[in-house]
């Protein structure tokens, strides 16, 4: 795989092994090409001790995942520790029922949004979304998803497109990625396989009970499930072009849970490699 | 002519041309036929440049959206910006759950709106509280959270900046709450929309949406004289033009368009 942008993996896919060991995991990374790192919290870490630590391992700080609640209840400590470890963005990675475009509070995540982006530009932050599939559900006619990026304008909340959610919600990637072209600085690149019937108890896979009714246990065939880049359905190359040519500055790796029998680090291992082959 | 008060416009509606090009873009707002602005942000420019800027352009700067947290904990430095460039109102746009009633933070706000309300007065300026439609969800002893707020900090140091398009949203009647803020209501946010759930269901236009739609001014069902009308009885010296989102129905025209067409509109009345 050819591409010239640089790129960093979502700390949330080896999650386990931070807690265990925040330093010599992320000299791990390190040591299997990444050239970044996007935060998923910092395990008591001192921000000016991860900064150090970043610099002297060698891995740009890109960005930092921070639940929605979090940054609204501390805004000045949020959007300082993390300019501190001199991060370039900051992301809301998630939103529970009621903030998202068909909840009761989503004009209000709108107007929150517009806080965030404010007060992590006098940081010298972007404020960026991170899509589930969950955005795309119609608002009259058009996906929700879309209605909040109009709300938001583009100078306080810019894209983390999170590729495999795209997919998931019945979109391509790549055209998606292009359609935000100038405002998509940082791309999810996430892989997965996806039998032909969509499962019903996917949000199990990233930890949230949705309620949706036990499966019967079936082969990893038969499932949902996320892959290292290159070993699933998503077509890399047509997303990496797009992400090329929509501007983006970074392509950050991510997999939810592990699979094909490997371990975490090994799957984050398996995605760089074959981004560099 | 409706009215002799003067019109302008909030800047968060042209946010990203004014991102790109915010002197071009202020200039063009002007040429509209705007009479002023009210900004959400700096634009990373000082405030004196910004005060010379609308003295050039003939465009008054008349009120300022701030977020909360920042006046309440830099009070003097924020109000010596604004005095800096001539504001008269400042105003809190949205106020994050934890300022709220039931939040943690409540008093927080309320003694915060005091002070800083009072340390506006002392400088000839208004500290207003601008609505959206979380105000109106839920009753504490009868009233909305909306007068909870002006009750508890008080009429004297808490002007309205009454959101009309949000009053909407909430079913709450814009005449009723002018008429109920009077003397309170200083600026007003005067914005169009359709919203089929205030329309008895057979008398609704089969060719509208199903869903509230922001619009320009003129395109939506307020009844924007009568409005205009109770705003004047109520004291407003200032009304203003936002549009949160571009209007679905209408997906052709661009902000800038609805910008446009408003005050065409307005200036047609």
């Amino acid at each position: 795989m050819k591409t010239n942008l640089p790129i960093a993996v979502q700390l949330y896919s080896v999650r386990d092994a931070m807690a265990a060991d925040f330093e010599g995991t992320l000299r791990k990374i390190k040591e299997f090409g990444y050239d970044g790192v996007e935060f998923a919290g910092l395990f008591g870490n001192d921000p000016k001790d991860v900064k150090k630590l970043l610099a002297e391992i060698g891995l740009e700080p890109v960005s930092a995942h921070v639940a929605y609640v979090e940054m609204m209840a501390d805004i000045e400590g949020v959007m300082s520790a993390y300019e501190t470890i001199g991060c370039k963005y900051i992301v809301i990675p998630y939103m529970t029922e009621e903030y998202r475009p068909d909840g009761e509070k989503f004009d209000e995540a709108c107007e929150g949004m517009k806080v965030l982006g404010k007060a992590a530009k006098e940081h010298g932050l972007t404020l960026l979304y991170h899509n589930h599939d969950f955005e795309f559900v119609k608002l009259g006619d058009e996906y929700g998803i879309d209605v909040m990026y109009n709300r938001v304008p583009a100078c306080l909340l810019q894209t983390e497109l999170d590729t495999c959610w795209v997919n998931v919600a019945g979109e391509n990637p790549a055209d998606f990625v292009l359609k935000y072209s100038g405002r998509a600085p940082v791309v999810h690149l996430k892989d997965f396989h996806m039998p032909a019937v969509k499962p019903e108890k996917m949000y199990a896979l990233i930890g949230i009970d949705d309620g949706a009714a036990e499966e019967q246990p079936q082969s990893e065939e038969d499932k949902f499930g996320f892959r290292p880049v290159g070993y699933g359905m998503q077509d890399v190359p047509a997303i990496i072009a797009a992400s090329e040519k929509a501007g983006a500055k970074w392509l950050v790796v991510e997999q939810d849970e592990p699979s094909m029998g490997k371990c975490p680090l090994e799957c984050v291992k398996m995605s760089i490699e074959y981004l560099h082959a | 002519m409706l009215t002799n008060k003067p019109i302008g416009l909030q800047s968060f509606t042209l946010a990203d041309i004014l991102h790109d090009d915010f002197e071009g873009t202020l200039k063009m707002i002007k040429e509209f036929g705007y009479d002023g602005v009210e900004l959400h942000s700096m634009y990373d420019r000082s405030p004196e440049y910004i005060r010379d800027l609308f003295k050039d352009l003939d465009l008054k700067l008349m009120s300022f959206h701030g977020e909360f947290g920042v006046i309440n904990n830099n009070t003097k430095a924020v109000l010596d910006e604004y005095e800096t460039m001539g504001i008269k109102y400042v105003v809190i746009p949205f106020i994050m759950e934890k300022y709220r009633y039931d939040g943690e933070a409540w008093d927080v706000f309320v003694n915060g709106c005091k002070r800083i309300g009072q340390a506006a007065r002392e400088r000839g300026m208004v500290l207003c509280y601008h609505n959206h439609n979380f105000e109106f969800k839920d009753k504490i002893d009868g009233e909305y959270f909306y007068d909870v707020i002006f009750n508890t900090v008080g009429r004297e140091n808490l002007s309205t900046q009454m959101d009309i398009g949000w009053l909407g949203i909430a079913k709450q009647d814009p005449i009723a709450y002018l008429k109920k803020y009077s003397g309170s209501a200083p600026i007003v946010h005067i914005k169009d929309f359709y919203f089929p759930d205030l329309i008895p269901e057979d008398q609704r236009d089969p060719n509208e949406v199903d869903y509230f739609d922001f619009r320009p001014m003129g395109k939506g069902m307020l009844d924007i004289p009568a409005v205009v009308k109770a705003a004047e009885d109520a004291g407003t010296e200032w009304f203003i033009v936002e549009q949160d989102d571009k209007s679905y129905r209408y997906p052709e025209l661009s902000k800038l368009d609805c910008v446009k067409m408003s005050i065409d509109y307005w200036r047609s009345l």
